[in-house]
Parts: structure tokens; C-alpha cells; sequence
């Protein structure tokens, strides 16, 4: 995505503050709706003795079919993964080694600080945090830890992912080409890629329906649903509560370049000058391609200012 | 068969009063079938007709003549099997030899009929106790004919009905009428004999249960050594997607059998002529309803493997690593939710004051 989208957002007067770009919304709701389906085709073979089992697969359209759609699920995840990858090679070279080169500044160790210092990278400050965190959880201070745009809570999910994707794509991909495999992994390899797998999958799951949906549906005032995974646009107050560094980094950038900010509401204000001012165009426009036909006749015959450069 | 010779014939009177009855309706008896020529099920088809033996365990003595008449042994008498029964009332019955001749006469040798081929084959395959691979030589651990085609609910005795209608083609049927008459079922009977033994006639379900009473029997497996085959191959994907209705999932014998082989010829997988043999299993697993393209790397699988310390080391400590990870990461989380959830109930008490409030 070229186009740079606001830090700011004001809607009805309430300011919204930029979480996810784009291009990681995309990347979330394809992770999202494969894993929803990889968990609804796999779950029902994990546990096949309970009687939901056979129902929710026979729904899905069998056990044949299932297993087609889990694979395919599975490699589209995968791929998205891969995606995600160069997303991040991308944004490293955007914002680090070409600048930095620029300057002719680049280092590895330049390169490592900024990928460290880079958003999702868990850091000191995560322990740091996630230790006051405790503390403030067992009334020990009543200072809550300010986070920046994502701290270890969201770290350890997206690590958890990360992590996930790669244990499951890698044995899912033994489990697909099982015959190849076997050979060199032998009867023991193959069912601990097996257990990996299926036990993998568990795991994601349980933490998906505990932990992830807790933290961004339920936890603090996001009831009953938070549509920041679709917007990408988190309200003031949560904004203020848990990411107050990120919050005033935010502020700060707009107030150097306050282009940075969009107001909705005084954009719609001016909504009925901007159509009139469209339909001006819009009828200049018209008027032109009306007086092209004489235009040309006259060109051609002759007549007229012979402005084509000759071709 | 101690206790049935102290059996308690509970329902010996009762059935008495039922038999007098009986017998004075014997001319007109609607259930006494073509086959009945003894009139056993004249008494038999009354379902309380039973003992309790010492234990208290009842014995249904209960024939059905109708379903009798529509399975495979419809055209044996009774007395043939039960050749202690000469009498009523009869003495103590002696055990039934199913390789005892009968009075059908098997067409290809003109000889009277017997399952001895079978059993010949059983003798010689891992479930005859003189098997040269038998782990243990526990005698009463092998299975007879009635351990796989006893008949549970004791109401259909040591048969399986035939589903006629679906099994006979109407159109092919037609055709066999074109030269022959269907008197007695004739042509029913005959298309029926070849058309059931075209495709495993038992579902995959019928065949596991007929395996289970043993090979999932905990005690019976530690005596022989053998892993729990039954837990096992549901676990694994074939028993897996067989539960859950897969027409193509395969049951213990068509893997445990050669292709082509007798369904009783079940090898010990240390017998080189196994179908699970380590030189013969990618063969088995790359049949062509199986796994065609396979590579013969595909037999070292392994289908059923337990949770064993000792012989699946690697197995087991996976599961236990996996289900210590699972367990401690879901407990983990849910203890930050939930004091978080408590710390938000009160979010100004605190015990150390550390904030300066403005
Ligand atoms: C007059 C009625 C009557 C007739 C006819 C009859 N039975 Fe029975 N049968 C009984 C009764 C009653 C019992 C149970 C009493 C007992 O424990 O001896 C029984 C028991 C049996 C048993 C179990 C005996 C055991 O030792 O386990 C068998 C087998 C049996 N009958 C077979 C037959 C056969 C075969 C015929 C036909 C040749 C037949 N019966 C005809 C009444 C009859
Ligand atoms: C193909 C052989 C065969 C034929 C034919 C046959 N039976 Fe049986 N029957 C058996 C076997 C095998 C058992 C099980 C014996 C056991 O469990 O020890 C049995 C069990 C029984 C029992 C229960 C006995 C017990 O001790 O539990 C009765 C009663 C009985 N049969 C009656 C009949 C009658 C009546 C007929 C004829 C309509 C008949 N059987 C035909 C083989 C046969
Ligand atoms: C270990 C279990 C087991 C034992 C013991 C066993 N069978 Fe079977 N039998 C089977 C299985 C499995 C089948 C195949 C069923 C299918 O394919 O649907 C079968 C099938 C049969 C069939 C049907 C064959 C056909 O094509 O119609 C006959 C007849 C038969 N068995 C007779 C016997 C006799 C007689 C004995 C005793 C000597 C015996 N069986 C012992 C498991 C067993
Ligand atoms: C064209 C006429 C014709 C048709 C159609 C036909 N048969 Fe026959 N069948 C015969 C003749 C003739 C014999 C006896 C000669 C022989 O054994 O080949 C016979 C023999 C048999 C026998 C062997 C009888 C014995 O005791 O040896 C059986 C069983 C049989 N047929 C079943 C069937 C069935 C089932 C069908 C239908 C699928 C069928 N036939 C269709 C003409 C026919
Ligand atoms: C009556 C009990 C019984 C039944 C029923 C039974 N088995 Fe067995 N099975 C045994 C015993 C006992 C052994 C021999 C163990 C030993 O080696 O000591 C055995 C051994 C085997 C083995 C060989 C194991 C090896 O590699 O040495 C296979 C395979 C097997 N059974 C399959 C089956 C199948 C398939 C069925 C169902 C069709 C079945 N069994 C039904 C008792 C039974
Ligand atoms: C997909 C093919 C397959 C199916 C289905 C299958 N088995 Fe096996 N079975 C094997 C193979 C391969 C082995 C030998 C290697 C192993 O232990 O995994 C084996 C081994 C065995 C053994 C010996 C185990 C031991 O302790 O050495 C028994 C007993 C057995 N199977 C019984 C059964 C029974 C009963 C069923 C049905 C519930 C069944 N099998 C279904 C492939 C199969």
C-alpha cells in the first residue's frame, strides 16, 4: 500500500488512533479465516469419538472432502505466512536499509537494532513490563505499566503464531508427501509428526479461544466485540489505557504534521461544496468531448491549430 | 461348562406350561418352518425359554424360526450342530464341532460339507495355538468360530442374515428366470451365494467388533504381549476416519490379510508371508484402493502404537512433553485473565502506593 493512511482518525468527535496498516489487516483475516477453517476440519478428526464429531464433518461434507478443504486451508495459510515474511523483509528495507544506505550508514548492527526496536519483536521492556504488570495485578503498585503500539500480551500471541505456523506447516507438509517422508524418517518420526501436529493444533486452539479472543474481544472495555481487526482503528480511551506510549507518540507526530490527521467529521461537513464542485468538473469535462468531433473535422481539414507533435 | 451341570431351571416351569401349549397347536403351528423338520423351534421360539446359571448369568434358549430361516445355516437342522440334543427332554448338549460334516453336499467334490478348509487355515495362521510365531502358547486365548461369528443377541444363533432384497438385482434376477424357476428362493438363494462374496460382506465396524473381545482385552494383550490393537487403530487415521464414516477406510483385515488370501489367514508379522511383515507391508499399502503412488517407504508407518514408556519411548515423551506445554501455557494465561479480572474489580485499592495524584 502506497497510500499513507492517517494516524488520526476523528469520528464523531471521538479520536481514532491507527493499529493495523492494511496490508496487515489482509494478512490477519486470511490467518483468521483459515485457521477457523483448518480448526473446524481438524478438530472433528482429532476427536472423532465424540458424537459432534461425525455430525460437524458430515456437514462440511464428509470425510473426504474435509480433508481436501483442510489441505487446501493449510496451504493457504501457509502462504500467507510466507507473505508475511516479505512484508516484514519489505518493511526493513523501506524503512532501514535504504534510508540508512542513503546516509551510508548502514551496518549489521544497525540493521539488528532496528529489527529489534521493530514493533512486534519481543524485548527487554516486554520482562520489564510483564513483571510490573504482576505486581500491579497482585496490588503491589498502583501503576499500571505503559505499553507502546504492542506489548508482550500481543507478543506472546504473535509469537505463539509464528511459532505455530511453523511447526504445523512443517509437519503438515511431511504429513502430505507421508510416503516420501517415511522413508528416511522411519515409523517413529512419522508419529511424532503425528503428535506434533495434532497436539500443535490443540494448543493454537486453546490459546486462540482463551487467550487471543480474551485480549482483543473481551478484556477492558472491548465487549462484545472489537471491530479494530477490520477497521484498524482503536478508540481513544483503550488507546490511553493500555498503550500510552504508543498514544503519545502518535500525538506527537501529528501535532509536527498535522496532515497526518483526517477529520471525518469536518470532511463530511464540507460533503455538498465537494459534489457541486465535482459536477463543475464533471460538466467541463462533457463540454470538452462534445467540441472534440469539430475539432478534428477541422483539424483534418486542414483548418485549425496543428498541434500534434507529428507522428 | 461346570455350572451348567448345576444349572437352576428357573424358567424351566414356565417353559414346561408353555411347551403343553404348544405341542397341543403343533398340527396348525404357523412358525414351524421348511426347515424345522425336528420341531425344535416349536419350543424354542419362546423367547423366555432360558436357565440362570450359578453366576446368575441368564442363557436365552430363545430361537427366532423366521430368522433362522433366512440365515446361511437355514438349510442345516438343528440336530446336525447340536448332535448331543436326541432327546426332549434332552440331556446335556456336547460342544459344537463346526468341522463336523453335514447332510449338504458341496457341489465341486460331491463330499458332505464341512468347514474344515477353514479351520485348517485358522490352524495355521497366529490365531492357532500351534503357530510357530505364538508368543504365548495360552490355549484358551485363541479364538474358536463363534469368538468372530457368535451371534450377540443369542436371538439369531451363530448366523448372519442376509439382506435379500438389497443383495439380489431385480434385473439380473429376470435373467436367471429366463431358464430357471425361482421355486424355493432358488435363484434368490444362488445369485445371493456369489453376489455377498463379491465385496466384504461385514461393514468395517462389524469386522473391528468381531476382533475386539480380544485384541482389546487388556489382560489377554499383556499376556501375549501384544499393544492394544483396537485403541490403536482408532487412533490412527484409518480407525479415525472408518468412525466417522469413511466408505474406504480399511478394517483389521485388509491389512492384516494378502489381497486375494482367505479372510481367516491372519500372519503373525514376524512371518515372512504376512501382508504386515516389514518386506511385504509398502506392497500392502500401495494396493490400488489404497495408496497407489505410494512409495514402498510407506510401510514403515507405524498403525498402532500405545502409551507405553518402554516400547514407544518417543511417543510417549512427546505426548507428555506436548500435554506439559498445553496444560502449563492454557493454566499460565488463565491465571493472568483472571487476576486481571480481579485487579479490575478494584482498580484503586492497592497495598504500596507508588502513584503521585496530581
Ligand atoms: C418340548 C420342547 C422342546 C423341543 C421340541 C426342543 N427343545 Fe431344546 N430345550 C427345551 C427346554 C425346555 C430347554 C431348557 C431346559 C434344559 O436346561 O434342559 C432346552 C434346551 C436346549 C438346548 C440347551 C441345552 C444345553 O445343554 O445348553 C439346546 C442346544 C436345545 N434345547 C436344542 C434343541 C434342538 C436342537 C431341538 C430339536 C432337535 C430342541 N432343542 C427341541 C425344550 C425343547
Ligand atoms: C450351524 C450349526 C447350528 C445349527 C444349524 C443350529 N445351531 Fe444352535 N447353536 C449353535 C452354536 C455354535 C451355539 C452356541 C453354543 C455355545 O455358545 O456354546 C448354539 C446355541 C444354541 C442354543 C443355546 C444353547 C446354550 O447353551 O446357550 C440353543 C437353544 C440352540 N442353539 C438351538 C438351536 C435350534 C433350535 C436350532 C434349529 C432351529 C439350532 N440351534 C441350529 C450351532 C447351531
Ligand atoms: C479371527 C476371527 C475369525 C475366526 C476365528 C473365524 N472367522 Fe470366519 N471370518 C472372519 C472374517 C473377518 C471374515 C470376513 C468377513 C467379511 O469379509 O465380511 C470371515 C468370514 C467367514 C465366512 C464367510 C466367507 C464367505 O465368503 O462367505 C465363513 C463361512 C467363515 N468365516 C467361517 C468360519 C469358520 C467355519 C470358522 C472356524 C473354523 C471361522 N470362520 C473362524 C473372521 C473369523
Ligand atoms: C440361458 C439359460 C440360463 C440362464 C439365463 C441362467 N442359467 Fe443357470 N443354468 C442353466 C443350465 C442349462 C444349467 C445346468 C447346466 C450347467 O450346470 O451348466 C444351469 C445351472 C445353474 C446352476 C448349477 C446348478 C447345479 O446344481 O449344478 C446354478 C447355481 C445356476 N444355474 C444359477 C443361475 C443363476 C443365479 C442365474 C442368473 C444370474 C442363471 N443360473 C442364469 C441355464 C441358465
Ligand atoms: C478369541 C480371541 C481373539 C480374537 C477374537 C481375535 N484374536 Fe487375534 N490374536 C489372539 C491371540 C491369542 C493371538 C496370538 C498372540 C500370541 O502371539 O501369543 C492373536 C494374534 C493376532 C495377530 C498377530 C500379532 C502378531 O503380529 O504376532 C493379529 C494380526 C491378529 N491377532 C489380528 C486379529 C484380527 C484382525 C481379529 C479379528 C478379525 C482377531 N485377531 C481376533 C486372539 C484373538
Ligand atoms: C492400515 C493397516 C492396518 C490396519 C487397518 C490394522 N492393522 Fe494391525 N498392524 C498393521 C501393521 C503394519 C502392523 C505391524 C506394525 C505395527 O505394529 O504397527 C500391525 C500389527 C498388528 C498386531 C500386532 C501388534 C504387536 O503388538 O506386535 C495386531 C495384534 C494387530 N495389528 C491387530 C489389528 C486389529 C485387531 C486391527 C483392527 C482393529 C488392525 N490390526 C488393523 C496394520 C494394520
Amino acid at each position: 500500500m502506497s497510500e499513507q493512511q492517517p494516524l488520526i482518525k476523528i469520528v464523531k468527535g471521538k479520536k481514532f488512533y491507527l493499529k493495523l496498516t492494511k496490508p496487515q489487516r489482509i494478512q490477519h483475516f486470511i490467518l483468521m479465516v483459515t485457521f477457523i477453517v483448518c480448526v473446524a476440519t481438524g478438530m472433528p478428526l482429532k476427536y472423532y469419538y465424540y458424537p459432534w464429531a461425525k455430525t460437524l464433518m458430515d456437514a462440511l461434507g464428509g470425510v473426504m472432502a474435509t480433508a481436501y478443504i483442510h489441505r487446501a486451508s493449510g496451504i493457504i495459510m501457509v502462504a500467507g505466512f510466507i507473505d508475511h515474511l516479505c512484508y516484514a523483509y519489505r518493511q526493513i528495507n523501506k524503512f532501514y536499509v535504504r534510508p540508512a544506505k542513503a546516509a551510508r550508514e548502514f551496518s549489521i548492527m544497525g540493521l539488528i537494532t532496528f529489527v529489534y526496536y521493530s514493533p512486534t519483536f519481543p524485548r527487554i521492556k516486554d520482562g520489564v513490563d510483564m513483571k510490573n504488570m504482576m505486581r500491579y495485578y497482585l496490588f503491589l503498585t498502583d501503576k499500571h505499566p505503559r505499553h507502546e503500539r504492542f506489548y508482550w500480551r500481543e507478543k506472546l500471541d504473535y509469537l505463539a503464531v509464528f511459532w505455530g505456523t511453523n511447526v504445523l506447516g512443517f509437519t503438515a507438509l511431511i504429513l502430505l508427501k507421508k510416503g516420501f517422508f517415511l522413508q528416511f524418517l522411519g515409523g517413529w518420526g512419522m508419529s511424532a509428526v503425528t503428535i506434533a501436529h495434532s497436539f500443535e493444533a490443540l494448543l493454537a486452539t486453546a490459546d486462540i479461544i482463551v487467550w487471543h479472543m480474551y485480549n482483543a474481544h473481551v478484556n477492558y472495555d472491548k465487549m462484545p466485540a472489537s471491530p479494530l481487526f477490520l477497521t484498524g482503528y482503536q478508540p481513544e480511551h483503550i488507546m490511553k489505557h493500555e498503550y500510552i506510549l504508543e498514544w503519545k507518540r502518535i500525538n506527537e507526530l501529528v501535532k509536527n504534521d498535522p496532515s497526518l490527521m483526517f477529520d471525518q467529521d469536518e470532511y463530511d461537513k464540507h460533503e455538498e461544496e465537494r459534489q457541486l464542485k465535482q459536477y463543475e468538473d464533471t460538466k467541463a469535462y462533457m463540454a470538452t468531448m462534445a467540441a472534440a468531433v469539430d475539432n478534428e473535422r477541422a483539424y483534418q481539414s486542414g483548418h485549425g491549430h496543428d498541434d500534434h507533435d507529428g507522428h | 461348562m461346570n455350572s451348567t451341570q448345576h444349572v437352576k431351571s428357573y424358567f424351566f416351569f414356565l417353559a414346561l406350561s408353555v411347551m403343553s401349549v404348544a405341542l397341543m397347536l403343533f398340527a396348525f403351528s404357523p412358525k414351524a418352518t421348511a426347515s424345522d423338520q425336528e420341531n425344535c423351534v416349536l419350543c424354542h421360539q419362546y423367547p423366555l425359554l432360558g436357565t440362570v446359571d450359578d453366576n446368575g448369568t441368564l442363557h436365552s434358549y430363545y430361537v427366532s424360526g423366521t430368522q433362522f430361516a433366512s440365515s446361511v445355516h437355514a438349510e442345516i437342522m438343528c440336530s446336525e450342530c447340536h448332535r448331543g440334543i436326541t432327546k426332549v427332554p434332552h440331556e446335556k448338549d456336547v460342544k459344537i464341532d463346526c468341522t463336523a460334516a453335514c447332510h449338504v453336499l458341496e457341489p465341486t467334490t460331491g463330499r458332505p460339507f464341512s468347514h474344515k478348509i477353514t479351520d485348517d487355515i485358522i490352524k495355521e495362521s497366529i490365531h492357532g495355538s500351534e503357530n510357530k510365531h505364538v508368543r504365548e502358547k495360552v490355549v484358551e486365548d485363541f479364538p474358536e468360530c463363534t469368538s468372530c461369528h457368535a451371534n450377540e443377541k443369542q436371538e439369531l444363533v451363530l448366523t448372519s442374515r442376509i439382506g435379500m432384497e438389497k443383495l439380489v438385482m431385480a434385473e439380473g434376477k429376470a435373467r436367471c428366470e429366463d431358464c430357471h424357476l425361482n421355486r424355493y428362493d432358488y435363484v434368490d438363494r444362488k445369485m445371493i451365494h456369489v453376489l455377498r462374496r463379491t465385496e466384504n460382506p461385514k461393514s468395517q465396524q462389524e469386522i473391528v467388533d468381531m476382533c475386539s473381545e480380544c485384541h482389546n482385552d487388556p489382560e489377554l494383550n499383556k499376556r501375549h504381549g501384544l499393544v492394544n490393537a483396537i485403541w490403536s487403530y482408532r487412533e490412527n487415521y484409518h480407525g479415525k476416519t472408518m468412525v466417522l464414516g469413511l466408505p474406504e477406510a480399511p478394517s483389521c483385515i485388509d491389512c492384516h490379510v494378502v489381497e486375494g488370501q482367505s479372510p481367516h489367514k491372519i500372519l503373525s508379522v514376524a512371518d515372512n508371508a504376512s501382508a504386515t511383515n516389514k518386506e511385504n507391508r509398502g506392497v500392502m499399502c500401495a494396493r490400488a484402493d489404497c495408496h497407489p503412488t505410494a512409495s514402498l517407504g510407506m510401510g514403515n508407518s507405524y498403525i498402532h502404537w500405545e502409551i507405553d514408556k518402554s516400547r514407544y519411548p518417543v511417543q510417549y515423551w512427546l505426548l507428555f512433553a506436548f500435554t506439559i506445554l498445553t496444560v502449563a501455557s492454557f493454566l499460565g494465561l488463565m491465571v493472568i485473565m483472571v487476576m486481571e479480572m480481579f485487579r479490575m474489580i478494584f482498580p484503586k485499592f492497592t497495598i504500596i502506593k507508588q502513584r503521585r495524584d496530581k
